[in-house]
């Protein structure tokens, strides 16, 4: 059901977002009479402070957010399950130094961090993805690394190592396919991470200013003081959208752990559930 | 009858491991010898605790040891290095106590029978490959091996899965078995077969097998000659009729009352 | 009135795929106050199911006919409340060795307290009820004071014992509580049990793959073959004449080491 639900949220956005670039979708210049217009049925969710459709600004924003969130999230992905795999297999001093990185990057402060990163590099969305895939891959190292731990423990690892196998072929042959269902389940959660710090970080402008998404949206209704005008249209739905996006990401990762950890099938038997029956014979 | 492996007064200890830095040492196989012949199957019996572990451990190359010596087919196993040491993980196959979790169950038979052969580069080409399963299929009874190669081992039965683990092994012609346990997670009425098997390897492929085990009537019926160990020393060894019958130590004669239902107490 | 009645047991259980799975056919089994009774059969031959039938502990996936009644309540059909009073205060269970139902964060006496004074144990008294368990089961008085990681399979295994008799059962019931356990330690454990039981009069099912341990008890022993109970009666009896070719094949691999015993 969530993971419906999930999978239909994301593919709705998918297509808006592919959408925007298709069809050539344009808000349209700037248009004095309609500053802050409420929705019409010309305009279903209203203009902004430059007279301009809100709706079509939520179409177009979404592409940037998702593939920010995207790529940003496969960046942290990539670095914190290879260097958590690395760490979890090693043991002794190399895991140890990972260790004590992914330490280092998870009390690294996101806000004043993304602030010097643009300070130094200027900002842009390739900035941003690289800021936040940084920001996020120590989380996934430490899962990674916490399974890889105790699934190189497991009794067929063992018995591949008295085999004879390289690291190489257990690394690949065993310890990888055992981690990738956790992989994806914590990668649908750094996607929602990475929106949600996308549109902090556009919202306090460190992400240029160039790019139209609903970060820079919510930025731009804040400063034009569109809660004043009471132009609730503006800022409510692209902040319904991170909401919805980061929602059906969460619902994705929990129905993916629920598929792929039996475990957390369980029913309280105190209370008779199974059924009675009258007759002997079979159901 | 020339012995195949040799522990010559072997010793292991282990750091205990304390609040600060490491704390005494604890001996846990203490001046263990014992010989398993060509053709020969030999049990290790001992309580959990005992070493027999920690001396199965050692005798495969996995645990380092502190005193004493190894030998296989004369070879000391400590001055092995490289290629001696990789063919050593040929040459010595590990049968696990518990063969649901001993193999990957992501893999397919198929896919758990070829892992060794390619990881030491066994079989010049792929249908010899498929040729040297089937026959370690059809030596343990998995037959025809074109019923068993595509399965995952959850559509195994726990007997089934002990086969395949013992067929992998012989794919990759060892000279010596190391079975930790073999039945004691199976079954009764499938112990035997297994059993059996470890039996027909030896008569007809005279193969040597050390059976490391607490379950006592599977020592019994298999093993030439049996070890028994208590506290990480050998306190017994013999023909196994011999020590069954008349055991001369006080361990050995709670351990088989124990067995055969009698009072311990 | 016997401590459990059971009557025309079925137990089905819908597997994953909705195949239906017969677990426990038709099974009718009796067991007096005091009285022992042991189950022996393989893995997947119902004897866990039908256990767990007792107490009424069967998953959303299993549908039952038949009837079930221990100590004076109707297992199946009884009222909820009932039922709940049967478990733990009437029929206490012993789970396997390697399950280890005990917390690992917290001291064997603190588990123990905490327990009694759940059930309603007056709490100023419960620790001297705790330190009495704890001799019961012949464990040292300074156990109380450990972790379960610090004590050996054998002493957990005592302690989840003592666990069980901590409400005065009347029945009690036992998962293979050996297994997994080594030769010495494992005779020990049923040893323990059988004198407990003796020494507490309750009334005992044992179920088990191994019939060496069974050789050590009296009473009643059912031989359970893919659900159905295929030999029923006094133990003494089956081990010595035993009627279904199942049973005669497990006592074939009995072992006899021959072990001449000097006298005494």
């Amino acid at each position: 059901m969530k993971l419906k639900a999930a999978l239909t949220i994301l593919g709705l956005f998918f297509l808006a977002a592919l959408s925007g670039p298709l069809l050539g979708l344009d808000p349209g210049p700037i248009d004095v009479q309609h500053i802050f217009a409420a929705p019409s049925a010309q305009n279903w969710l209203g203009s902004d402070d430059a007279g301009r459709d809100v709706l079509i600004q939520l179409v177009i924003g979404a592409l940037p957010s998702l593939v920010v969130g995207l790529s940003a999230a496969a960046v942290a992905i990539l670095i914190g399950g290879t260097v958590g795999i690395l760490a979890g297999y090693s043991r002794g001093w190399l895991d140890l130094v990972l260790l004590r990185i992914m330490d280092y990057f998870i009390v690294v402060p996101a806000l004043p961090f993304a602030m010097v990163i643009t300070a130094i590099w200027g900002p842009g969305l390739g900035h941003m993805i690289v800021v936040i895939g940084i920001l996020l891959w120590s989380t996934t190292a430490r899962v990674v690394r916490a399974q890889v731990k105790s699934g190189r423990e497991r009794l067929y690892v063992q018995r591949a190592r008295a085999l004879g196998a390289s690291h190489f072929h257990i690394l690949t042959r065993h310890i990888l396919p055992q981690v990738l269902p956790l992989i994806g389940t914590t990668g649908s959660l750094a996607v929602a991470l990475a929106i949600l710090t996308q549109a902090a970080l556009e919202f306090f402008g460190l992400a240029g200013t160039g790019v139209l998404s609903w970060g820079t949206m919510i930025r731009f209704a804040f400063q034009r003081d569109a809660m004043l005008n009471d132009a609730w249209w503006v800022v409510i739905p692209p902040g319904l959208c991170i909401c919805l996006v980061i929602t059906a990401c969460y619902w994705l990762a929990q129905s993916l752990e629920q598929k792929l950890n039996p475990r957390l099938h369980t029913t309280d038997l105190r209370i008779r559930s199974f059924a009675l029956r009258a007759s002997a014979e079979k159901p | 009858m020339s012995a195949l492996l040799e522990l010559k007064s072997v010793r292991v200890e282990f750091a205990a491991r304390g609040l600060f830095g490491e704390g005494p040492r604890v001996v846990a196989v203490d001046d263990a010898s014992l010989t398993v012949g060509r053709g020969e199957i030999v049990a290790l019996i001992g309580a959990s605790g005992s070493g027999k572990t920690t001396t199965m451990r050692a005798a495969l190359g996995l645990q380092p040891i502190d005193a004493g010596e190894i030998l296989l087919s004369g070879q000391a196993l400590g001055k092995m290095t490289g290629r001696a040491l990789k063919d050593l993980r040929r040459r010595v196959q590990l049968i696990f106590q518990d063969p649901t979790e001993a193999l990957n169950p992501r893999m397919t038979v198929d896919e758990i029978m070829r892992e060794g052969l390619s990881i030491h580069h066994i079989g010049a080409s792929a249908a010899e490959r498929r040729q040297m399963i089937a026959e370690a299929l059809g030596f343990v009874g998995l037959t025809p091996p074109c019923d068993f190669l595509a399965r995952h081992p959850h559509r195994l039965s726990g007997g089934q899965r002990q086969r395949v683990a013992i067929a992998a092994a012989l794919a990759l012609s060892p000279d010596l078995l190391i079975a930790d346990e073999p039945v004691s997670m199976l079954d009764p009425s499938i112990r035997a077969g297994i059993l059996d098997l470890f039996a027909r390897l030896r008569a007809e492929r005279q193969m040597s097998t050390l059976m490391v085990t607490h379950d006592l009537p599977s020592a019994y019926h298999l093993a030439d000659r049996v070890y028994v160990m208590n506290n990480g020393r050998i306190v017994e060894q013999g023909a196994t009729r011999a020590v069954f019958q008349a055991p001369r130590h006080d361990y050995t004669k709670t351990l088989i009352r124990a067995a055969s239902g009698r009072p311990v107490a | 009135m016997p401590a459990i009645e059971v009557e025309k047991l079925n137990v089905w259980m819908q597997a994953g795929d909705g195949r239906i799975i017969h677990a426990v056919k038709n099974a009718n089994l009796s067991l007096g106050n005091g009285g022992q009774l042991a189950i022996i059969g393989e893995s997947g031959s119902g004897k866990s199911t039908l256990l767990m039938a007792l107490l009424g502990l069967l998953p959303p996936n299993a549908s039952v006919s038949g009837r079930v009644i221990v100590n004076g309540v109707d297992v199946f059909e009884g009222p909820e409340a009932a039922l709940a009073g049967l478990r733990w205060r009437e029929v206490a269970m012993v789970f396997q060795a390697s399950s280890n139902p005990l917390s690992p964060v917290h001291m064997i006496g603190q588990q123990l307290t905490r327990l009694l004074v759940f059930h309603g144990h007056d709490p100023k008294r419960a620790k001297a009820r705790m330190r009495e368990l704890l001799d019961m089961v012949r464990l040292p008085a300074q156990c109380e004071q450990l972790y379960p990681h610090q004590l050996s399979g054998g002493m957990r295994q005592r302690v989840v014992i003592a666990f069980a008799l901590a409400c005065q059962p009347k029945v009690l019931l036992a998962d293979e509580p050996t297994t997994a356990l080594d030769p010495i330690v494992q005779a020990e454990i049923i040893e323990l049990i059988l004198a407990l039981r003796q020494s507490l009069d309750l009334a005992l099912v044992l179920v088990s793959h191994d019939l060496a341990l069974v050789g050590r008890m009296q009473g009643d022993l059912a031989v359970m073959l893919a659900g159905d109970i295929v030999e029923y009666g006094p133990v003494t009896q089956l081990m010595t004449k035993p009627k279904h070719e199942h049973l005669r094949t497990l006592l074939a691999a009995l072992p006899d080491f021959g072990l001449v015993e000097e006298p005494a």
